[in-house]
């Protein structure tokens, strides 16, 4: 009988630095969920600063890229980023992917490609599931802090990793008061290939809720004033639910590939945070009658999207040039409000916000390669992204008042380019430009007005190194020019636009695999984040805050045979994740504390039975998850400080998570 | 090899050669002062006629916060007439343009001051945290938390021709509280200052602003000897009150330390 086999080759790099991952080095260290798995990109860097549940806030090459505003995220193929969230433009939440289906991760600095749109200022980073466990896994877990988690898996026998199913149920009761999650997520994805069509159907649904203890003020901390586990507000927290369907079919022949795919996401979030505590009232003056700042968000958004693209190749100037045109559309529709509650009984005592958003994005693609030489290849192309708003907002200043509807389009061009020279076997040159856009929050855009972008022009140039899958190196300096910035305001603690920004760097990455059962993946970054024009409040080269300076991080893996036991092979399993986030500018010219974090895996496998235990914390560091300055009073009474102050989330203590899982 | 690592290296310190080491601003100690005021010991003249000269002037007032929100009050500049009419007593009123917003706090100070003497030249207050930045408005409270007691003690004489009142005066936060419910006086002018390090916020209490409208017609005959009450249920302690809480009263002024 006759068989097709078609080989993907991974797709040229847009840049020296671009990175992809795969399970070794992912499940090298414990990971509780996907968006902690992002850690493990070179130059990336996350933290959880309200709740098991809420998503995670992203920091990326000097970017602080809050809940996802600068980093486009994929899983499957399905955007993750939201658009005009209440929360936060972008705001990506992956917790409703399990770290066992993630089969590898793809980080893309910079803006290098024709496919990267909204979103992908700093870059991109996208997520490919599998599972290549054949049969049945059954794993279960229990942890410190009444952690429990069950997962159970499948993967036919016989079929790509890419088909599976995954179900997980987690809780905790958290580290201290009022951290308690619990989260549930199916996930599952089939990939058929008849003749040289190829279908792929992936689909999950997620729900989760979570406490939030909130901030401290570091200073109630230093002096002991409060515990540092305490929270000064239990009613934070929040729900969040997220439930999506893609279909793809891909056709791929000798001299053209062609790919479609739709996709469908229903989401909704509800969170209810106090990072100001009787903030709003003190400022009034006297202390009778504070209301608490306890504020409620709302969202709920239905996308629809599809993506489309033609391959040719030997269309142009040789047989290995490519010509690609592509298509994107992606549509939301998205309820949206934010009040503050009662301080007695939780009523909503003012709304802020009550909106209803339409956002479309409507892009088209050219992406050719051009092989000017044996050694010399030129990537690249442009990209029309048409993008067209609608808002209804029903509160202004904080009173409900009739809709009054405001519309606003706007269009924007990026042209990419990289050159990618093979200067000695396995050693590539590239240099890379790439211009980029984020797409600006609906609500704040007034009728009739062109769209106004953030535009983002990235440069890198690097070189990578690659000797077959045993050694993987790169480096690069790159530089990051935003037209406008968001910056996190300490004074009206929100984003606020700033001057134009720019970030200049250089990122180092070594992968080693000199054995077939061990794995090294260690990475150093260094950005310098500045403003680049000044305004009333910044002046030229001042730090933009928050951002860490250098990010560290390294992965080692050691898994293989370890003896036998009656004839049978004992597999065993040992990994250490080393992060290191050092010189994180504050406001004011301060610096925030250094992290320094250490986590470890074990575990051994006999048979259908693997025993494991994963420590996270592992030197038990006294560490700050989360660093804000901003002003706040969390005292009904007291004469309040209205001076803005240093504000922290306080980092999981050392955790301890024990598993047992059966393969059947 | 060589060639691509020394473009690298070029490439990185061509890209860091503007490099700064620190974030906007930074965080500042103001020291708060109550400056000497020669109306307190030397007799004044307000808008009704009355020379007063005080005896006793003390007052308890904190917190203080320094805003970068711009005062309400618009003044044009006086002309002959305004002058004239001033001198003769009459003076215009001033403009009211909007509700004063504070905006973001510069500076403070916390710890409320019992009875300081307005008399007794320049009176330091402990010092108080703040950052850099525009700094144009001020507001304090008088007092503590506690409505009744006596924020302010005041005595003295007013003469008028031959017509002579002894007084005393005491009023309670009770007596001074706004719509909020609270004895804030909010939005004094701070001679607009950008801070850029550390030094000594200034406070001047123009205390014939507080007598300014005072009648002291209305009081029993008295003299500094044997003087009377102004209480509470007094025209003219309602006007003395107004005169206190009103912003203009109050001007703040920051200089910054030598270096």
């Amino acid at each position: 009988m006759e068989r097709t086999v078609t080989v993907h080759a991974p797709a040229p790099a847009r840049s020296a630095s671009e990175v992809t991952r795969t399970a070794d080095v992912l499940s090298a260290t414990p990971h509780k969920t996907a968006s902690d798995m992002m850690a493990v990109v070179p130059g990336l860097s996350v933290t959880q600063h309200s709740g098991e549940g809420k998503a995670h806030q992203i920091f990326y090459r000097g970017f602080d890229a809050e809940h996802g505003q600068d980093l486009a995220i994929s899983v499957a193929g399905i955007p993750v980023n939201e658009v005009s969230n209440i929360h936060g433009q972008g705001y990506a939440d992956v917790h409703f992917v399990m770290p066992e289906v993630v089969h590898s991760i793809k980080a893309s600095p910079g803006s290098y490609a024709p496919q990267q749109g909204d979103f992908a200022v700093a870059g991109s980073l996208s997520m490919q599931l599998g599972y290549d466990e054949p049969g049945l896994t059954a794993k279960t877990s229990l942890g410190s802090f009444g952690a429990r988690r069950s997962l159970l898996a499948f993967h036919p026998e016989g079929e790509p990793a890419q088909t599976f199913a995954a179900f997980e149920a987690y809780s905790t009761d958290g580290f201290g008061p009022n951290r308690a999650a619990s989260r549930g997520s199916v996930v599952a994805q089939i990939q058929k290939a008849a003749g040289p069509v190829q279908l792929r159907a992936f689909g999950s649904a997620y729900a989760g809720r979570f406490d939030s203890p909130g901030v401290l003020r570091a200073d109630d901390i230093e002096s002991g004033r409060i515990e540092r586990w305490a929270t000064l507000d239990p009613k934070q927290g929040g729900s969040s639910d997220r439930t999506q369907l893609l279909v793809e079919l891909v056709q791929d022949r000798d001299n053209a590939r062609w790919q479609l795919a739709a996709y469908g996401v229903l989401r909704s979030l509800a969170l209810r945070q106090n990072f100001t505590g009787y903030f709003v009232d003190s400022q009034r003056g006297g202390t009778a009658g504070r209301n608490s700042d306890n504020t409620q968000q709302l969202q709920d958004a239905t996308t629809l999207g599809l993506d489309a693209s033609y391959l040719r190749r030997g269309a142009l100037f040789s047989a290995r040039d490519t010509v690609e045109f592509g298509i994107s559309a992606r549509v939301d529709r998205i309820t949206q409000s934010q009040r503050r509650l009662s301080e007695v009984n939780d009523a909503p005592i003012a709304t802020w916000v009550d909106a209803e958003l339409r956002a479309s994005d409507i892009a088209g693609y050219v992406d050719a390669s051009v092989h000017a030489s044996k050694a010399l290849v030129f990537r690249g192309g442009v990209r029309g992204d048409v993008l067209g708003y609608a808002a209804r907002d029903q509160a202004r200043q904080g009173v409900e008042q009739p809709a009054q509807e405001r519309s606003t389009q706007g269009m924007r061009l990026g042209k990419k380019l990289t050159a990618d020279l093979l200067a000695a076997p396995g050693l590539h040159v590239l240099a890379s430009y790439g211009e980029g856009f984020r797409s600006p929050q609906v609500r704040s855009l007034s009728n009739g007005e062109t769209t106004p972008f953030t535009e983002v022009q990235s440069a890198e140039l690097g070189a990578r190194y690659s000797a077959g899958n045993r050694v993987q190196c790169a480096l690069a300096v790159f530089r990051t020019q935003l037209s406008q910035d968001l910056v996190f305001d300490s004074l009206t603690a929100r984003n606020e636009r700033t001057p134009s920004t720019l970030r200049t760097g250089v990122a180092a990455d070594v992968v080693l695999r000199p054995r077939s059962w061990l794995t090294l993946a260690t990475s150093a970054t260094y950005t310098h984040a500045a403003f680049s024009e000044s305004d009333a409040t910044r002046r030229v080269g001042e730090l933009l805050p928050y951002v860490p300076q250098w990010v560290v991080r390294s992965d080692m893996r050691a898994s293989g045979e370890v003896t036998q036991l009656r004839g049978r092979a004992v597999r065993g399993h040992v990994g250490l994740g080393l992060s290191a986030l050092l010189r994180r500018p504050m406001p004011y010219g301060e610096f925030g504390r250094d992290v320094f974090l250490a986590s470890a895996r074990v575990g051994a496998r006999l048979g259908a039975i693997e025993l494991g235990v994963d420590v996270t914390n592992l030197l038990g560091a006294d560490w700050y998850d989360g660093q804000f300055v901003f002003a706040s009073n969390f005292s009904r009474t007291a004469v309040p400080s209205l001076v803005p102050a240093s504000h922290v989330t306080v980092g999981e203590p050392r955790a301890v998570m024990g598993s047992v899982t059966l393969f059947l | 090899m060589k060639y691509v690592l020394s473009l690298l290296f070029i490439g990185l310190v061509a890209s860091c050669s503007d490099a700064s080491d620190a974030t906007a601003g930074a965080r500042v100690t103001l020291r708060t002062r109550i400056d000497g005021m020669p109306e307190a010991a030397a007799p004044f003249v307000n808008a009704k006629g009355w020379s007063v000269t005080l005896s006793e002037a003390k007052v308890s007032a904190g917190p203080f916060y320094y805003f970068d929100g711009s005062v309400l009050l618009a003044h044009r500049s006086p002309s002959g007439r305004d002058r004239l009419l001033e001198a003769l007593g009459i003076r215009s009123a001033w403009a009211h343009p909007g509700h004063y917003i504070a905006g973001a706090a510069r500076g403070e100070m916390l710890t409320p001051i019992n009875d300081i003497d307005l008399r007794s030249g320049v009176v330091a207050l402990p010092p108080g945290a703040g950052v850099t930045g525009t700094v144009r408005s001020a507001t304090f409270t008088f007092g503590e938390s506690d409505l009744t007691r006596d924020v302010i003690r005041l005595a003295g004489v007013a003469t008028k021709g031959l017509t002579q009142r002894g007084f005393t005066v005491k009023v309670k936060q009770g007596d001074m509280l706004n719509a909020s419910g609270n004895a804030r006086v909010e939005g004094c002018p701070f001679v607009e200052t950008n801070v850029t390090q550390g030094g000594v916020v200034s406070v001047h209490v123009a205390l014939p602003v507080w007598f300014d409208q005072v009648e002291f017609q209305e009081l029993p005959e008295s003299s500094a000897q044997v003087p009377v009450a102004i209480t509470a249920e007094m025209v003219a302690h309602n006007a003395l009150v107004r005169g206190i809480k009103a912003s203009d009263g109050y001007l703040f002024k920051f200089t910054k330390d030598m270096p």
